[in-house]
């Protein structure tokens, strides 16, 4: 029993008033504010979004113990759920990725940081991973999906191979963090570091969600549609 | 994490029926073994033989209508019970707060077990870590820690150092839980910064 779970007659601001981590969730699915008291059911229709979808990854995001029923996950359609990672995956990297890594910029700039351009360095690399990260899954995985949902079957790849390499982008970020709390002396921009740290703290549960969502969600997904087509 | 033996497990619930259905779950499962199962409070309070639980399932009501002492004065400070709430309606944050974790009881079963394993692995792990608080790299690691930063293999370090792999990854694994730092290139800016390496190293 799922007790206390968002729900589709709620009011979309209570969503975002219980979690406000979800402000972030919103846009990926072309969600604004300004919604007065639509439900989320009404929100969703008016958008022509999968309430499904929507719930499970707010729920996703709000509630660390929840695993959805398998019976919640036969609504979640696909293609919806590999529209809403790739949109997820273009905030990360064209807004809140560059944002990150130029205030760290800017905060080695302005103050006298031993070693700084190791950080660059440090920083430049993570920015690397990111992307090859993501891009093998747009370009790799996302396709071979979709030529499933076409149908077809594909002999060369299958979706544990992905399982199997889905490598971790939080051993960087973490030390990162690490890196800015004991090693980034600032005498000036205090207050940027502290908003850059706060960005990278709410950058890195949202990408450990982000995640959960491909590891627990997609992969099984994909694998039950990889058995349907081999019965 | 591989556990030696199992948990022995005290659940203290003023429902049989919850307590009966609880014991039974944990019966099915390897991890644990449910030592006692108690319905009233003050029998387990006066029960000198606490100290002896790994985890003790306690629901939280009885707590709160004792609130002349604190569930923590019956076991000693440097207790090793995991204590975990048993849930089903609201409870007062600062009683839960006397606990390492909680359980609902509307939850499945396999839930439940994983909730707890979860709860008995956090706790223990801040137990080691608080007891490690302020240690500092031995020499050994320190070695070892420049070596990985300077971008040698564990092979070549064990090699280095007489050492087998199998000792410079459990090395690298303490060093990584000493330092919060666990990429290479993560520990190359440690190295750096502590004067363990110099910049010519790299080169």
């Amino acid at each position: 029993m799922n007790y206390g779970l968002f729900s589709e007659r709620m009011k979309l601001a209570d969503l975002v008033l219980t979690n406000y981590r979800l402000l972030y969730v919103m846009p990926c699915f072309d969600i604004g504010l300004g919604f007065g008291e639509a439900t989320v059911k009404q929100a969703c229709e008016a958008k022509g979004i999968s309430t499904h979808l929507f719930l499970l990854v707010c729920n996703i995001y709000t509630f660390d113990d929840y695993r959805p029923e398998p019976e919640t996950l036969t609504q979640i359609r696909l293609a919806d759920l590999m529209k809403y990672l790739t949109n997820s995956h273009k905030d990360y990297l064209e807004n809140r990725m560059p944002k990150i890594i130029t205030q760290i910029l800017d905060l080695i700039d302005e103050n006298d940081v031993p070693h700084g351009k190791m950080i660059i360095a440090f920083c430049e690399k993570y920015r690397k991973e990111v992307v090859a990260h993501f891009a093998y899954e747009e370009q790799t995985v996302f396709p071979y999906i979709e030529s499933l949902l076409g149908g077809g079957k594909s002999k060369s790849y299958k979706i544990k191979e992905y399982k199997g390499n889905h490598s971790d982008l939080d051993s960087s970020l973490s030390d990162l963090k690490n890196i800015i709390i004991k090693y980034l002396p600032c005498e000036h921009l205090a207050d940027q570091r502290r908003e850059t740290l706060i960005s990278l703290f709410l950058f890195e549960l949202d990408l450990s969600k982000h995640t959960l969502l491909e590891d627990k969600i997609l992969i099984y997904l994909v694998e039950q549609m990889e058995n349907k087509l081999n019965e | 994490m591989n556990r030696v033996k199992r948990l022995k497990t005290v659940i203290v619930e003023p429902s049989p029926i919850v307590g009966r259905g609880l014991e039974s779950l944990l019966g099915e499962h390897p991890e644990f073994a449910v030592a006692k199962t108690y319905c009233d409070f003050h029998n387990f309070a006066e029960n000198q033989s606490n100290y002896l639980f790994d985890l003790a399932l306690i629901n939280p009501v009885f707590v709160a209508s004792n609130s002349e002492f604190s569930m923590r004065d019956l076991f000693p400070d440097d207790t090793q019970t995991v204590f975990v709430a048993i849930l089903y309606k609201y409870v007062n944050p600062e009683i839960i707060g006397e606990f390492d974790g909680t359980l609902d009881i509307y939850n499945d079963g396999e839930t439940i077990i994983n909730k707890l394993l979860e709860v008995v692995d956090i706790r223990r792990n801040t137990r080691s870590r608080n007891s490690d608080e302020n240690s500092e790299l031995s020499d050994r690691e320190k070695e070892i820690l420049a070596a990985v930063a300077k971008g040698m293999t564990n092979k070549e370090i064990a090699d280095k150092y007489c050492l087998s792999v199998h000792t410079v990854v459990s090395h690298r694994k303490n060093i990584a839980k000493k330092i919060g730092i666990k990429t290479v290139a993560g520990l190359t800016i440690y190295a750096i910064f502590n004067n363990l390496i110099s910049q010519n190293d790299l080169l």
